[in-house]
């Protein structure tokens, strides 16, 4: 069972001094508290700034004696995750998690995983390869895709609705969608067009 | 023997009893967790004739307690518990530990005063229930994760454990379920 006190515990503390780390967790329903969206903001100085990037958070039923699963959900080019699942290679959420780690401290780690790749163990392959071959093209094509995928925009949420429902979804529906994303419209243009 | 234990193949950590996974998915049929673990890797190299038996007072005795309580209530007849559970001194939680905002690393909880804790080799203290999964299948502090003695490893701690309820001596009324020689 996932000790929930704890996580309770964990979102409060993670969240009060967001503005400070740019770290975020939040239950992505009202109904449990095992599935969660955590943000990070791009770190300076690499081409992931001026992103916001949401992570998919899973919490297993050992959960704190089991890893969180995470995976970005905003699409992200670096060798260390995979450019199409999300998939993180991460030590600290593989065999080297422990039960004193938390949520916050993960999602630091996974933001200090974009300052400082490790291509020679790598999670995607083609990028990876890039990195280490063509450096100017993986810098180029990683403030692209931040750009094309990870940049908040400063639209309010009626213009936002009003954006995707011009492109035929249904108002409700859109509302529901980009709730359900804390207001990202690209990720809600995503899930709209998967189904 | 009854068959609903002879094909139980996992220990599930959240039920406190054998099952047996459906599929190679490896969760729990009765709680949906994946916190399993092999049942002959949770029995050590025990003989054969002693799991069986083992396995028929976890599966009649044990499904409701909680590790401490299974502790607490280890049989007197066990005579030699396992050092690395015995070495781990207790401490009690002072007016001190209180004031410093001591908190239990796992459930980030505050520790209270006069109550006891676990302190491992390093002094970092834990609520025994907290610490006691983690060094089930680890051999680590989860802050400073120093190791514990080699021979002092996840599996021989649970070996330990399991020699403390077998021969089950715990309360006698858990126990009559099941005739443990009736079969054989
Ligand atoms: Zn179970
Ligand atoms: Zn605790
Ligand atoms: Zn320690």
């Amino acid at each position: 069972m996932v000790d929930f006190a704890r996580v309770q515990k964990e979102l409060q503390e993670c969240n009060r001094d967001f503005e400070v780390s740019g770290i975020k967790v939040v239950p992505k329903s009202d109904a449990s508290l095992a599935h969660l969206l955590g943000t990070i903001t791009g770190p300076l100085g690499t081409p992931y700034e001026g992103g916001t990037f949401k992570i998919d958070i899973t919490l297993p039923d050992g959960y704190p004696f089991e890893p969180p699963k995470m995976r970005f959900a905003t699409k992200v080019w670096h060798p260390n995750i995979s450019s199409q699942s999300g998939a993180i290679c991460l030590d600290i959420l593989k065999d080297q998690w422990s039960p004193a780690l938390t949520l916050k401290t993960a999602l630091l780690s996974v933001q200090a995983l974009l300052s400082a790749p490790e291509p020679d163990d790598p999670q995607d392959a083609v990028v990876a390869q890039q990195y280490l071959r063509d450096y100017p093209t993986f810098m180029g094509t990683a403030r692209y895709w931040t750009e094309a995928f990870a940049r908040t925009s400063s639209l309010g949420v009626e213009e936002k609705v009003q954006k995707l429902v011009e492109m035929g979804f249904p108002d409700a529906l859109v509302r529901s969608t980009l709730e359900s994303v804390e207001g990202d419209e690209n990720m809600a243009l995503e899930k709209l067009c998967s189904g | 023997m009854s068959s609903s234990v002879n094909e139980s193949t996992h220990w599930c950590y959240r039920c406190r009893q054998p099952v047996r996974p459906p599929t190679l998915d490896l969760i729990c049929p009765s709680c949906d967790n994946d916190f399993l673990q092999e049942l002959s890797e949770a029995l050590g190299n025990m003989q054969s004739h002693s799991r069986d038996r083992l396995a028929q007072s976890f599966y009649t005795g044990m499904p409701m307690l909680g590790l401490s309580e299974i502790y607490k209530q280890r049989s007197p007849i066990f005579l030699n518990p396992h050092p690395a559970i015995e070495a781990m001194p207790s401490i009690t939680i002072t007016r001190r530990h209180v004031k410093s905002g001591l908190q239990c690393p796992v459930c980030q909880e505050d520790f209270e005063r006069d109550t006891e804790a676990k302190q491992m080799p390093c002094n970092h203290l834990y609520h025994f229930d907290c610490i006691f999964p983690w060094l089930v299948q680890h051999n680590s502090c989860p802050v400073c994760r120093l190791q514990l003695r080699p021979e002092s490893n996840g599996s021989k701690i649970m070996r330990a454990l399991i020699s403390f309820f077998w021969p089950f001596g715990g309360s006698s009324d858990q126990n009559t379920q099941y005739n443990l020689d009736s079969d054989d």
